[in-house]
């Protein structure tokens, strides 16, 4: 519910605290693109600042960087376009740690651009390479992994990726 | 370097792969293996393919100088990628695909075809539900009601034509077949998890006869099964899929009010077809193509002329796809031959544009399809429904 106080006019300011302690004032109309941000201002727990235990520095001046080119009035479609395109160039980790961040404060379009662009990143790896970029150690024997790719050699055909970036 | 990421990030990561990849990733490991197999990620990762382009592709059957036969093959169906590759798919149990193949319909990324181990006759000896991504397939039982009721199989009959559909209320698939041949009414139903045919009640709905006019379409929109027919007059039959019951939906008055010399089994020649989720009914008369789309499923007065193109040179034409930007892929055949080219209709503001496709594809020359391509989605869905 919008109070008598909040003109159109007036702007407010919310300050965003990253798991490093950094912190970061942004306007409230930029900042509520964050429906876990939103419903915070609507219940009124946004006087103060706002820690984000999450959300580490690095990760959060990437999502304040997207947020403000998102909300902006000013940015064109191309812009935005091109932004995002710059955005996604950033190595898998960086994304997947602002996939984490999105997640968590409830940016959908973020959501949407990071888990496409690890998508799109990952398709044409070897399973070796995706363990190494997710951190998993396989609990496959050998045989057992031997077993799944004989069913399928067709899944390990073509140009494989080897790459962890 | 590497980061811990949270299964349901993971899962949306996921859901985006194509199905070679997760297939591939099966054997990371155990646990990705568990979530790649599961039927409600299965679904998920189907349910974000369905609206996209890159994961719409046309299944079509190919004769091969090489080594004299035919092969299965995909193409993209993105305008933007064209068809750049065109993998060959391995048959399933390696079927010899030389006296007939059919492909019926698609659904959900399955495909329902029929193989015929000799030619001419009225029932395929193999029907079969593949999933042409995963390469999975099953065989279905034969029609022990086609057998009692006796069929010859000198005669030159139009047979049965059959359809795949989903059912939400039971989470199951349903293969329809219709019969063309009898006018009794010998439909029968197979549920994917029973695995048997039952024959389909009379008394569900009005349908006395419900014969399947020129030609072999089904079309699947709105949970039900639509082919041109008779019931109280020449219309749309509609059976619901969860309920099983027979509906009627009008056409548009222009085609019902054809000559009746043309109204008939033997010189009508169109169908239905569903084309983004919409129900299409095409036809062809004097010389003339033409495809209407019923913008507000039911509603009479919605039908809507898309286009009308000459058809003179061509036969057997047949919608397969529509493009996302109104641009309609027509499969036809060159009179007087077995050649099949496909093109794309386009309407636009400086009228209809009618272009060859693919491109830039010199691979599949025309010549050598051989039959109708069918539309899919890439999916991960087993056939082997429960398992």
């Amino acid at each position: 519910m919008a109070e008598a106080s909040s003109s159109i006019t007036e702007k407010f300011f919310l300050t965003l605290k990253s798991s490093d302690g950094d912190e970061f004032v942004l306007e409230e109309s930029i900042a509520i693109q964050s429906i876990t941000i939103k419903n915070m201002v609507e219940d009124g727990c946004s006087s103060s600042v706002i820690p984000l235990s999450k959300v580490d520095t690095e990760t959060l001046i990437k999502v304040i960087e997207y947020m403000k080119m998102h909300s902006s009035t000013s940015s064109n479609e191309e812009e935005i376009e091109n932004f995002d395109k710059k955005f996604v160039s950033n190595s898998i980790n960086t994304i997947l740690n602002i996939l984490e961040a999105a997640n968590f404060l409830d940016i959908n379009n973020l959501l949407e651009l990071c888990a496409e662009a690890v998508a799109n990143r990952i398709k044409n790896k070897t399973p070796e390479a995706v363990r190494k970029i997710f951190n998993i150690t396989s609990d496959f024997t050998p045989e057992e992994e031997a077993e799944i790719r004989n069913e399928t050699p067709w899944a390990f055909e073509g140009n494989l990726d080897h790459s962890l970036d | 370097m590497g980061t811990h990421v949270q299964e349901e990030i993971l899962m949306d990561i996921l859901s985006r792969l194509p199905v070679k990849s997760l297939v591939r990733f099966k054997c990371v490991s155990e646990s990705w293996n568990t979530l790649i197999s599961e039927p409600y990620f299965k679904k998920k990762h189907l349910n974000h393919a369905k609206n996209q382009p890159t994961f719409q592709k046309m299944l079509f059957l190919k004769w091969s100088n090489k080594d004299d036969t035919f092969h299965f093959y995909c193409s993209s169906l993105s305008l933007v990628q064209l068809v750049k590759d065109i993998p060959r798919f391995d048959c399933p149990s390696n079927f010899d695909l030389a006296n007939g193949v059919k492909l019926y319909s698609s659904c959900d990324g399955l495909s329902l075809i029929g193989i015929w181990s000799k030619p001419d006759r009225e029932q395929p000896s193999i029907l079969l539900i593949w999933n042409p991504s995963t390469g999975e397939s099953i065989i279905l039982p034969h029609s022990k009601l086609l057998k009692q009721l006796g069929y010859n199989d000198d005669d030159d009959d139009w047979g049965s034509t059959y359809g795949l559909a989903y059912d939400s209320t039971s989470d199951d698939y349903k293969v329809l077949r219709i019969d063309i041949s009898r006018d009794d009414n010998a439909n029968e139903i197979m549920t994917l998890k029973s695995g048997s045919w039952r024959r389909i009640d009379k008394t569900s709905g009005k349908a006395v006869s419900c014969l399947l006019f020129g030609g072999e379409y089904l079309a699947v929109v709105h949970g039900a099964f639509h082919w041109l027919g008779i019931l109280s007059r020449f219309c749309v039959v509609s059976f619901n899929i969860s309920y099983e019951v027979y509906g009627e939906i009008p056409l548009p008055e222009i085609l019902c009010s054809l000559p009746s010399t043309y109204l008939n089994r033997i010189h009508f020649d169109g169908g239905v077809s569903e084309l983004g989720g919409m129900l299409y009914v095409w036809y062809k008369y004097d010389n003339t193509f033409s495809l209407w789309a019923m913008k507000d499923y039911g509603v009479k007065e919605s039908w809507m002329k898309l286009f009308s193109i000459t058809s003179i040179g061509f036969r057997d034409i047949t919608p397969i796809y529509k493009f996302s930007d109104d641009k309609v892929l027509l499969s036809m055949r060159v009179n007087l031959t077995i050649r099949i080219v496909n093109r794309i209709i386009s309407i636009g503001s400086f009228g209809i544009s009618n272009r060859r496709w693919p491109l830039d594809c010199d691979d599949i020359d025309g010549v050598t399809i051989d039959e109708d391509g069918i539309a899919y989605t890439e999916s991960l869905i087993s056939p082997r429904v429960g398992l």
